[in-house]
């Protein structure tokens, strides 16, 4: 089972990218820093060997003068044996050693064999001097190692710190999705975009465009179906009342027709009311008065028997649409009348849980998808679906039951002061 | 009858007007605000027939300058606004009653008869018991002048009560009208419902026979 697509995070992503640049830029300026340490350790370290070539040398001058052909003392800390760094003195006529770098003819500096080496010629005595280079190497990447674990701690700071800098950057896109997603489908007005930051700006008010044009279709569509009622009902209205005029025979079986022509025009102009949005406009309204209403409306004219209990309420406001209730329960109300059997019951609790139920005949069902009629109707098979889509756009769910020859649907609405 | 029909659209009112002659009554024609409102003005009807959506305006502004000025003249609204919003709007505007097109000619004609008849103090669907105005059909009580809201059950106690047309009414037969409700029902429920209509139907009204049960005053 595959679970829902995990959404990569702005914040996350700049940090990353944020942290990587801050990183690399670390990395190459500890390069750098390696480098020019490199570069000034073994200029300082060819310094030392040149002045310990100068000391030397006093040394074998102040030994010539003071004390013969004495040996020269082993002060200078460079031992024979010593792989790091090692003093050579021979006579320059004479032969020199080979290890560990072979003899050579010129003074000054030199590479030779893994050795820095540093040659001084001094009244026919040699001085050389030679440093290891694994030894250097080892030097400045001791020097290095050392910048770079006392710069461990820091790092770690940054990405604290870049974490929250990136957090508190990016606060009015949080904001602003906040507010976005906090918004009733309903809710077109315009975003607030105050405080916005220039590059979100365009985002907002591209977004508001789109909600008032939204907003204005909206507006439209309702005209429109309003109308529309009005264009086809004032015809039908002439028709059947002229209808009425023509007494028995083919008026009074036009008429019928007629009848069954305006309750299809009717369904088609609440699935169009519907289908515009109609149930997502929020107001104030008296559910309790939208069902007497309704249950007048087709206990009148049809004599259907539709016991409603009010449950001891004079009143019951909530937030929802008024035409959109009406049509919802007129649906319900409806197919309950045309499909059932015996009396309608509707029961409204306190709580806002209204009850419809019915007697209904055997293998009776619900049939809530658009344009699926029992055999042998004369409906349009649009009644459920049209109440299931418009207690969707109410935020109602629903509770389709028939069980023991009874027919119940539950709809929980909130009201708003229980 | 006299009746003012506002109407504009020419065949619906012709059909309209021919049916109501038919029945005897006299029509007056309007198919503007500015025609129904110099009519209303000089002229005395039974009831006013109205549409809405009128070629200068919306009869519902008519209808709130009407009510308004103390004209208590009864208005049916007969309108293709099929809304519940339209007909909450129009109701309490002050109209009697709304039917939305197309309609019945012949349901047009009995709800006018009715208002008609309850303009001309003479309803002859409404009793009157007790200093309150009933009428049983539609489940309404009147207190002077001003609708009383009684809840189902409530009405339900009532309606029993005006049934038995001064006869006392024992417990369990009043329980039966319950019984509508709940397959079960508290103990003491007529005693509960009865306290809470004497409440808003006011005092002297329902009657208790100790030992027997209720009556109607």
């Amino acid at each position: 089972m595959s679970g829902p697509p995990t959404r990569w995070s702005l914040a996350g992503r700049v940090s990353r990218h944020v942290l990587a640049t801050v990183a690399a830029g670390w990395i190459a300026t500890i390069g750098l820093a390696v480098w020019a340490l490199n570069h000034e350790m073994n200029e300082l370290f060819d310094a030392e060997m040149q002045k310990l070539a100068e000391v030397t040398a006093l040394l074998l001058d102040s030994a010539e003068h003071g004390h013969g052909s004495d040996a020269i003392p082993r002060a200078l800390g460079l031992s024979a044996d010593n792989d790091e760094q090692m003093l050579r003195i021979y006579p320059q006529h004479g032969t020199p050693p080979l290890a560990p770098w072979p003899a050579r003819l010129e003074d000054g500096f030199a590479e030779a064999n893994g050795w820095r080496l540093y040659r001084q010629t001094m009244d026919e005595t040699v001085i050389e001097i030679g440093h290891s280079r694994a030894w250097r190497r080892e030097e400045v990447l001791e020097a290095a190692n050392a910048f770079v674990i006392l710069l461990l701690p820091l790092l770690a700071l940054v990405v604290l710190v870049a974490r929250r800098v990136v957090l508190h950057a990016l606060r009015p896109v949080a904001t602003f999705a906040g507010r976005v997603s906090a918004r009733r489908p309903d809710d077109l007005s315009a975003l607030p975009d105050a405080g916005l930051p220039r590059e979100m700006l365009p985002l907002a008010q591209a977004l508001n465009l789109y909600l008032d044009r939204i907003a204005a279709l909206r507006v439209a569509e309702r005209h429109f179906v309003a109308n529309a009622a009005h264009e086809l009902r004032t015809p039908l209205a002439t028709a059947r009342a002229q209808l009425d005029l023509g007494g028995a025979g083919a008026a009074q079986a036009a008429m019928a027709t007629l009848d069954t022509l305006t309750r299809r025009v009717e369904r088609l102009l609440q699935l169009a009311r519907a289908e515009a949005g109609l149930g997502q406009h929020a107001g104030e309204t008296d559910l309790l008065r939208v069902l007497h209403l309704v249950v007048e409306e087709i206990s009148r004219p049809t004599g259907a028997k539709i016991l409603l209990d009010d449950g001891d309420l004079t009143a019951l406001p909530l937030r929802a649409d008024a035409d959109a209730l009406a049509i919802l329960l007129r649906n319900l109300i409806e197919n309950a009348v045309q499909h059932g059997a015996g009396d309608v019951r509707l029961r409204l609790a306190p709580s806002g849980l209204l009850t419809l139920s019915n007697l209904v005949n055997e293998g009776a069902a619900f049939r809530p998808a658009p344009f699926d009629r029992r055999e042998g109707s004369d409906g349009t098979g649009l009644g459920l679906f049209i109440a299931e889509t418009l207690a969707q756009d109410l935020g109602l769910v629903p509770d389709w039951q028939i069980a023991e020859g009874r027919a119940t649907v539950r709809l929980d609405f909130a009201p708003l002061r229980a | 009858m006299r009746l003012l029909l506002v109407e504009d659209t020419p065949d619906l009112a012709r059909a309209v007007q021919d049916y109501l002659r038919g029945e005897g009554h006299a029509v007056d024609h309007a198919a503007t605000l500015d025609e129904a409102g110099a009519a209303m003005a000089v002229a005395d009807y039974a009831c006013v027939i109205l549409d809405l959506g009128l070629p200068d305006g919306s009869g519902l502004s008519l209808l709130r300058q009407r009510r308004a000025a103390g004209d208590r003249t009864p208005v049916l609204i007969a309108t293709a606004r099929d809304q519940i919003s339209d007909r909450i709007a129009g109701l309490d505007a002050g109209a009697d009653d709304y039917v939305v097109k197309p309609f019945d000619l012949r349901e047009l004609s009995a709800r006018i008869r009715a208002h008609a008849r309850r303009g001309q103090g003479i309803p002859a669907n409404r009793l009157a018991v007790a200093g309150l105005e009933v009428d049983r059909a539609g489940a309404k009580v009147w207190r002077a002048g001003t609708e009383l809201r009684l809840t189902a059950r409530e009405w339900s106690l009532l309606d029993a009560l005006l049934g038995a047309r001064g006869r006392i009414l024992s417990k369990p037969a009043l329980e039966e009208a319950l019984y509508a409700f709940d397959d079960t029902i508290e103990g003491n429920a007529v005693e509960v419902y009865v306290s809470r209509l004497r409440q808003k139907l006011g005092p002297g009204v329902i009657e208790t026979r100790r030992g027997l049960g209720y009556v109607i005053a």
